[in-house]
């Protein structure tokens, strides 16, 4: 072993004097913790209200509608007659019947409209992925063939096309709240890919950058996702 | 000497073992642990700042992903310095085009009697060696830090065995030069 090689070996730890950025372990924290179970619970929760509801009008309904052919059947002469003030025990009927209506429309109106919620979802994450399209269409890339990105390029398409099956489902059988789930689910990873082909451009600007400076070379073109 | 890649080995297995089951503190420990050496080898092999983060975190999502392969806990830190080293190397060969030299261009240098390298800092040392030119700084690295043969480095970087030697003996001789030159400016 040559002298200059055993003189550093010998003092290697001495020669690490660099560290690296406080992003690097954020970034290594992103790509290795795997991604959230998407949110599920909160619809089951709002099923289990829904169906309840259901339930209890259904019984009011029921109850209600009972004790109207009752009410009808005993008391025929008394209605005829205008002048007559209905009997006690209609108005009660008639008062807990309007009561009864009011708590229906209460207790329907109390879950929201999952399906309104989660086509609002979908509108918002349709047009995040297309201001990210947008942003990438315009970002220069200073290195590499275009081949280089065509992976990227590859799973957008094949994302595309899913979207389109999606939406040609929506069509034939209406805004399903699982056909719209999906549909969330996919623009999702539609940005998880979009923003990863943007740190791939990011990183490859910035070693070129370094390189230019030493060669005084230019020049850069645009990806047409 | 205390060898700053091999800390106590019972800790080390502890949470080696925890971080293959996903232990995010775990990983996190590992990483303070062996960030700050594999980043100084990134440095000195891609002689760039931004370059030796992205293929550090490269390395090191590597090494998590596949932590369910590493056999012995307490080699992590030579297991994770190879994958760092083959990092490396697959980065170069992105970048860099090799230019065949000479075989006998170079003369090999024999072993100054001065031994010039005795007197300076290891910092200035470490300064020079990441500013030497691409190609001749890889095969610099590999042979004297990472104790590479010049068969290893030509088999990896893809070029002969002379040349591995020429490219050594010009980074020797550059940084003999540009230290020299430092010296001489600055004291």
């Amino acid at each position: 072993m040559d002298k200059l090689k055993q003189y550093l070996r010998e003092h290697s730890s001495a020669l690490d004097n660099d560290e690296p950025g406080e992003n690097a372990w954020n970034n290594i924290l992103r790509q290795t913790t795997p991604a959230p179970a998407p949110v599920r619970k909160l619809y089951t929760r709002w099923y289990a209200i829904a169906a309840a509801a259901v339930l209890v009008c259904l019984a009011g309904w029921q109850w209600i509608m009972l004790n109207d052919t009752a009410v009808t059947a005993a008391q025929p002469l008394a209605w005829d007659n205008k002048l007559l003030a209905p009997p006690q025990a209609t108005v009660v009927k008639t008062v807990q019947h309007v009561e009864a209506v009011k708590q229906e429309k209460a207790v329907t109106t109390v879950p929201p409209d999952m399906t309104a919620v989660l086509g609002s979802f979908s509108r918002n994450y349709s047009r995040l992925v297309r201001l990210q399209e947008k942003a990438i269409r315009h970002t220069p890339v200073m290195a590499e063939a275009p081949d280089y990105f065509e992976d990227f390029r590859l799973m957008l398409r094949q994302m595309d096309n899913e979207e389109i099956l999606i939406r040609k489902e929506m069509k034939k059988n209406g805004k399903e709240e699982v056909l719209l789930e999906q549909l969330i689910t996919l623009y999702q990873q539609k940005l998880e890919v979009l923003k990863a082909l943007q740190t791939e451009i990011g990183k490859l600007n910035g070693r070129t950058k370094e390189e230019r400076q030493r060669t005084g070379t230019t020049g850069s073109y645009y990806l047409n996702i | 000497m205390y060898d700053l890649l091999e800390p106590a080995k019972t800790i080390q297995t502890a949470v080696v073992l925890k971080a293959v089951h996903g232990d995010t503190d775990a990983k996190a420990w590992l990483y303070r642990q062996y960030s700050k050496a594999m980043f100084n080898i990134c440095i000195r092999m891609t002689g760039s700042r931004s370059c030796a983060e992205d293929v550090l975190q490269d390395a090191f999502i590597q090494a998590f992903r596949q932590l369910t392969q590493l056999k012995d806990p307490d080699s992590f830190g030579g297991w994770l310095r190879r994958i760092v080293v083959n990092e490396c190397i697959r980065h170069s060969k992105r970048s860099f085009y090799w230019n065949e030299w000479e075989p006998d261009q170079m003369e090999e240098i024999a072993d100054e009697a001065g031994e010039w390298w005795t007197s300076l800092s290891m910092e200035m040392i470490h300064e020079q060696i990441k500013k030497l030119p691409e190609g001749c700084r890889q095969v610099f690295v590999l042979y004297v830090l990472e104790d590479f043969t010049h068969k290893d480095i030509a088999a990896d970087l893809g070029i002969s065995e002379s040349t591995s030697k020429s490219q050594y003996q010009r980074a020797r001789q550059l940084l003999k030069d540009r230290i020299g030159k430092q010296v001489a400016t600055h004291g």
